[in-house]
């Protein structure tokens, strides 16, 4: 019996992508005669099938999400076995706009927090070490002179102070060595042909819906104020710092002393 | 007044707590799991880094108060120490690493210098790393060829 399945041969009958290629399998159940593969909207283009184990008859589809939209993907054998796979295209997933506030925290959120590869990541824990960081710079705002940022009123000018967050100081300028790690979450939650798509997907939307929502943090969960954060083993931020909870993902934050 | 001794005892548990943050023993990450392929992951921070011909890198492991397992990178010539943190696909790269610091321009005299800092270090603290390091941490030499290229750029 025809099916189309993902790279671990599973079989799948319905995918959501974003905009770009994506590879699947279409197994005819026997071994591989020639195939026809068509697509019922323009939303998802089939670019081509190539014979992938001819014994096992299992053909790799290149598929081209090319559009928001929905498709359904037909694959019929010489036989005249079929099967299908129903697709619905989103957007690409990208970061507010540099020059905005949002765009700013967000770039300072994946910049700061593990990414979805890391061994010990896990959404839950991201989300809470997201909402942190921006009460962090929140409190900040009450208090910038001992900060660096003496004089600040706002968000942007907290996180552009001199030496107080990597390669943030003078944004958007010389801050291509931040690039490689902030692209790659972007990529791989836009990469429809990862595995681990969905994490990096839902790390990005949390970093983005918590970036938006930059004025209005979390309620403060320490007993005086959450001030800082350092990453794992990296000593204290200073003598009138006094460490919050446990770290969590590698990262741990700081309180007024 | 507290008598001098005293004192210096204050001062020198002050001057202890950014090293004791680092963790109890440092330790050697090869052959540990999330660390594989050392010289693949250098050999890519230099080729993307730009670096020159011979490139001496020391890693040292510290294990967090959460039982992960972390290690610095001190890379001699690009004057740099990066945070090596394990990635679940064994596919790690220093390249993204959360922090690189410039040993030349992120590292401070005194903790008071720090104000609040998410990176910046003392140098007491380099200078502790740098010293496991020689001790337990496993050294690599590097040596770029010439067929490897430049990284790609971006415009995020």
């Amino acid at each position: 019996m025809a099916k189309f399945t993902d790279a671990s041969n599973t079989a799948i009958s319905a995918l959501n992508l974003v905009v770009g290629p994506k590879h699947v399998r279409f197994d005819e159940g026997q071994k591989a005669t020639s195939i026809t593969v068509k697509s019922s909207d323009s939303s998802v283009k089939v670019v081509g099938t190539v014979v992938f184990d001819g014994p096992e008859g299992i053909h790799t589809v290149e598929l081209s999400a090319a559009k928001a939209g929905s498709a359904i993907i037909t694959g019929t054998t010489r036989s005249g076995q079929s099967a299908t796979l129903s697709i619905t295209v989103g957007p690409r997933i990208e970061l507010p706009p540099r020059n905005t506030t949002a765009g700013l925290v967000a770039r300072l959120l994946l910049a700061e927090v593990m990414s979805p590869s890391g061994t010990k990541y896990n959404l839950t824990d991201a989300t809470t070490c997201m909402e942190r960081m921006v009460l962090v710079l929140n409190n900040r705002l009450k208090n910038p002179g001992q900060f660096g940022a003496t004089g600040a009123t706002t968000v942007d000018e907290i996180i552009k102070a001199p030496g107080q967050f990597a390669g943030f100081d003078h944004f958007p300028n010389h801050y291509a060595p931040l690039i490689p790690r902030i692209q790659g979450v972007v990529d791989n939650a836009n990469n429809n042909n990862l595995p681990s798509q969905s994490d990096f997907q839902n790390h990005l939307n949390e970093a983005i819906r918590i970036a938006n929502a930059h004025a209005t943090p979390i309620t403060d969960p320490s007993s005086t104020e959450l001030i800082g954060w350092r990453t794992s083993g990296h000593g204290s931020p200073g003598p009138s710092f006094v460490a919050f909870s446990v770290q969590l993902l590698g990262t741990q934050f700081f309180q007024r002393k | 007044m507290f008598p001098k001794p005293t004192r210096l005892l204050v001062a020198f548990v002050l001057a202890a707590i950014p090293l004791l943050a680092l963790g109890t023993n440092p330790l050697s990450v090869r052959g540990v799991e999330g660390f594989t392929n050392p010289e693949s992951v250098l050999r890519k921070l230099v080729v993307a880094k730009r670096g020159g011909t011979i490139n001496n890198f020391c890693v040292v492991g510290y294990k967090d108060p959460d039982g992960a397992t972390t290690a610095w990178v001190h890379w001699v010539e690009g004057e740099a120490m990066i945070w090596w943190e394990p990635a679940k696909d064994g596919t790690s790269s220093l390249v993204e690493s959360r922090r690189y610091l410039s040993l030349r321009r992120d590292v401070v005299a005194s903790e008071k210098q720090l104000k609040g800092s998410t990176y910046l270090v003392t140098r007491s603290w380099v200078n502790h790393v740098i010293s496991d390091c020689k001790a337990v941490g496993d050294k690599y030499v590097i040596r770029k060829t010439a067929a490897q290229t430049r990284g790609k750029s971006s415009k995020l």
